[in-house]
């Protein structure tokens, strides 16, 4: 007796093999395939013994994949007795499409009806008996991983083999009247008549109408097999479309005629949805969900987070309340790191001063290497404390629930769905994000959201803007500060992406269906963990960087040699900067060199701002030394420009790498530096408008 | 069913998987289901349907530190 086995992947079915079989299988290959078999052998005590055959897992026999293919193949051309197919009984929905194709196929089919304990678990109650009488065939329950159900199985796969001369019993799907009457039927009786039909003449029927390919050639190679094959054309050509079916999908790979391809297509879609609809009665019928109909926590969460309105009400509170705590809970630590540094700056002054150390080393170390790497070392609280609140977010399940709030927004200006993954990415870094586009298929979609992710700050323009507004702004004016400008890099995004896809880039953007994580309480031991490890992960990263940086900048400020700052090479090019662009803001040299150098790699501005305004005496804080130098507005308009311009250098070589030309890079740079400087402009005025000082 | 989250598909494109389950009136498996089936038919595009969660392998990027949202076709 050979009994074949089947199954979805992941349905608990090679455990049930090996519970049977045990150690007596053997591994082969499908002729012409890469596709891996198993056979095994039950011995039996009283009569025959029972060969298994695990066929590849498959999700139907629509022969779209390999394992497809083998499965139907073997089915079809090779002898076996019965078919043993497994279900996972708390996937039901999923794994009884393959039962009711199987069904279809061959009469000797049982259904094990597995993983019966996971499905008590997740509260379900099913009636393998109702399932049985809905199916036509024996349903048994199992639990292979305890080798529950499995002597009955077995003794239902052998009574089944044993009735060999068993008839396939009419398909239980409730195909429509019309598609029997007018199609089925009259097809299956024309391939009944053929003297050498190897299938079941209502499956071929079934398998014509959908248009299957290799049941078509297999059948034109029979005697007579082509009059069938015209006569099934003929009357697909004359029957009009099912009702609600859309007739506007083009399809020639079915069919010679173009029109006969559509109307399979479509009939593979009425088929299709018939199962589907007899699948939901099944489960109506023997599936019982304790829980199912009540609204559990997250349901009733997602009631108010998801909705069109307080979604978005409770989305701009939470993130308030989140950069709020950043800039509160962090001012204390920053501010002890600040003391610390000076009280060592101080300390290495009067130590340097006392070893009569050279004048360009007391340079390099008190202008050069504290301020910058000190700017950055007071950055490390902020940073500790949004990535604290960030991970909160995160293993909430709320993050999830913000990203597809965006999308919905995103989708407004036409943004594919599955940008938002990116462009939630590129908050950390936008390079990351750009390789994260190409979850996209449509090369249009992906190539708009390459152009638009630069927009987002990244997480070391964050750093800067919350050194920055923390210093101006402090409190919750920081925060809200903080709000207003990621507020704004969102809407100048959304304006951009608007302006390519009604120009350059139009496309309609694909449907996406999400599924969102379960909110649960944040584990504070694996917060605090994340945090730690993202913070060394950071600094690690930057720290060589940073110190090559931070030397090239004292070295362009101390040199030539004796001169004072306003006379070094910085001061030279900054003001050359500012002659051209940053007079129209009120950007002093430093600020110019700062976004000069803030090209080659974002993390080092902060120590470059360190150097530059630090230089010319002891170690004071960053905050301390631009809050002297610059005005509110001024330093929230070069915020704007400063989140907006040109990405860095890492960024532009991936958007050509992504892109493939650096035509688009330069476009995608060009704009980020036209449109910065541009709604800089723009707030310096209102801000002039408005009174503030220049 | 197919036909009905195609419809609903044309009419929205963003929705959850509750959403749609709640709207079609359906389980959510047997809409996760469909979906893939669509997919499988080239009726939808392949990675239409897929589960939110955080990057598993936020030190296989260049190491920002944020373990960035991902996506994984869920439709199986």
């Amino acid at each position: 007796m050979r009994v074949a086995v089947a199954g979805n992947p992941n349905v608990g079915k090679t455990t049930l093999f090996n519970a049977l079989t045990g150690r007596h299988q053997e591994v082969a290959n499908w002729p012409g395939t890469t596709v891996d078999y198993v056979t095994g052998r039950i011995p039996a005590l009283v009569g025959e013994p029972l060969e298994l055959i695990d066929l590849p897992g498959t999700y139907a026999l629509e022969a779209y994949s390999q394992e497809e293919r083998v499965t139907r193949n073997f089915l079809l051309h090779e002898p076996h007795d019965a078919v043993i197919v497994v279900v996972d009984a708390s996937r039901l929905e999923r794994n009884l499409y393959l039962v009711l194709e199987l069904i279809e196929l061959t009469p000797r089919v049982v259904v094990a009806l597995n993983m019966m304990d996971a499905a008590e678990r997740d509260g379900l109650r099913v009636d393998s008996k109702a399932m049985s009488e809905l199916l036509g065939v024996p349903v048994v329950p199992t639990v292979a991983s305890r080798g529950t159900g499995l002597r009955q199985l077995i003794a239902a796969a052998r009574a089944a083999a044993r009735q060999r001369d068993l008839a396939l019993a009419p398909s239980p799907v409730p195909y429509p009247e019309e598609l029997r009457r007018d199609l089925i039927a009259p097809i299956a009786a024309r391939l009944a008549a053929l003297p050498s039909l190897a299938y079941p003449p209502d499956w071929t029927a079934l398998q014509l109408l959908q248009g299957e390919r290799d049941i078509a050639s297999a059948l034109a190679a029979l005697p007579q097999g082509q009059a069938a094959l015209a006569f099934t054309r003929a009357l697909l050509a004359r029957s009009g479309s099912p009702s609600g079916v859309d007739r506007s999908r083009p399809n020639a790979s079915l069919a010679a005629e173009p029109d006969v391809a559509d109307h399979q297509e479509e009939l593979g879609l009425v088929l299709a949805d018939s199962r589907y609809d007899f699948i939901a009665r099944i489960l109506r019928t023997s599936v019982r969900r304790r829980l199912r109909w009540r609204r559990d926590p997250t349901e009733r969460l997602d009631g108010l987070l998801l909705h069109p309105f307080w979604g978005y009400l409770c989305m701009a509170a939470i993130f308030s309340a989140g950069f709020w705590l950043a800039f509160v809970a962090s001012a204390p630590l920053s501010g002890h790191i600040d003391r610390l540094l000076v009280a060592m700056g101080g300390a290495a002054a009067r130590w340097l001063g006392g070893a009569g150390a050279p004048a360009f080393l007391r340079s390099l170390l008190l202008s050069g290497v504290f301020p910058g790497v000190g700017a950055v070392l007071s950055f490390v609280p902020y940073m500790a404390v949004f990535f604290a609140v960030y991970e909160v977010l995160q293993d909430s399940g709320y993050m999830a629930r913000a990203s597809l709030l965006v999308d919905r927004f995103m989708q407004l200006i036409g943004l594919h769905g599955k940008g938002f993954f990116a462009l939630v990415s590129a908050y950390g870094c936008n390079v990351p994000a750009l390789t994260a586009t190409r979850v996209m298929e449509n090369p249009r979609d992906r190539l708009l959201a390459n152009l638009v992710i630069p927009f987002i700050p990244c997480n070391a323009r964050l750093g800067v803007m919350a050194v920055m507004t923390a210093a101006f702004f402090p409190g919750a004016a920081g925060a809200a500060a903080m709000i207003g400008l990621i507020a704004l890099s969102l809407l100048v995004l959304t304006l951009v992406a608007a302006l390519y896809r009604r120009t350059i880039l139009p496309n309609e953007p694909a449907p996406l269906v999400l599924e969102l994580p379960r909110y649960h309480w944040p584990s504070w031991r694996t917060v605090a963990l994340a945090v730690w490890h993202r913070v060394w992960l950071f600094l690690s990263r930057i720290w060589w960087f940073l110190i090559w940086a931070t030397i090239a900048i004292w070295a362009l400020t101390y040199f030539p040699a004796g001169q004072p700052l306003d006379h070094s090479c910085a001061a030279l090019l900054g003001r050359w900067l500012t002659g051209l662009v940053g007079r129209h803001f009120g950007f002093d040299w430093r600020l110019m060199i700062a976004i000069l150098f803030g090209f080659v790699a974002k993390e080092t501005t902060l120590s470059t701002l360190g150097v530059l305004y630090g230089s010319g005496g002891g170690y004071v804080s960053l905050a301390h030394a631009l809050t002297h130098a610059l005005t509110p507005l001024v330093a929230f308009t070069y915020l704007v420009v400063y989140m907006l311009y040109v990405p860095c250098l890492s960024t532009v070589v991936q958007m050509r790498r992504e892109s493939g030309a650096w035509s688009w890079a330069a476009l995608g740079a060009g704009m980020n530096v036209a449109v910065a400087f541009a709604v800089g402009l723009l707030v310096e005025r209102v801000g002039l408008w408005l009174g503030l000082a220049p | 069913m197919l036909r009905e989250i195609e419809a609903a598909l044309g009419r929205r494109g963003s929705w959850t998987l509750a959403e749609l389950s709640t709207s079609l009136d359906l389980p959510p498996e047997l809409v996760r289901s469909g979906i893939g089936h669509l997919m499988r038919l080239g009726r939808l595009p392949q990675g239409s349907l897929g589960q939110i969660g955080a990057c598993a392998e936020p030190r296989g990027c260049l190491s920002c530190g944020l373990a960035c949202g991902a996506m994984r076709d869920s439709a199986r």
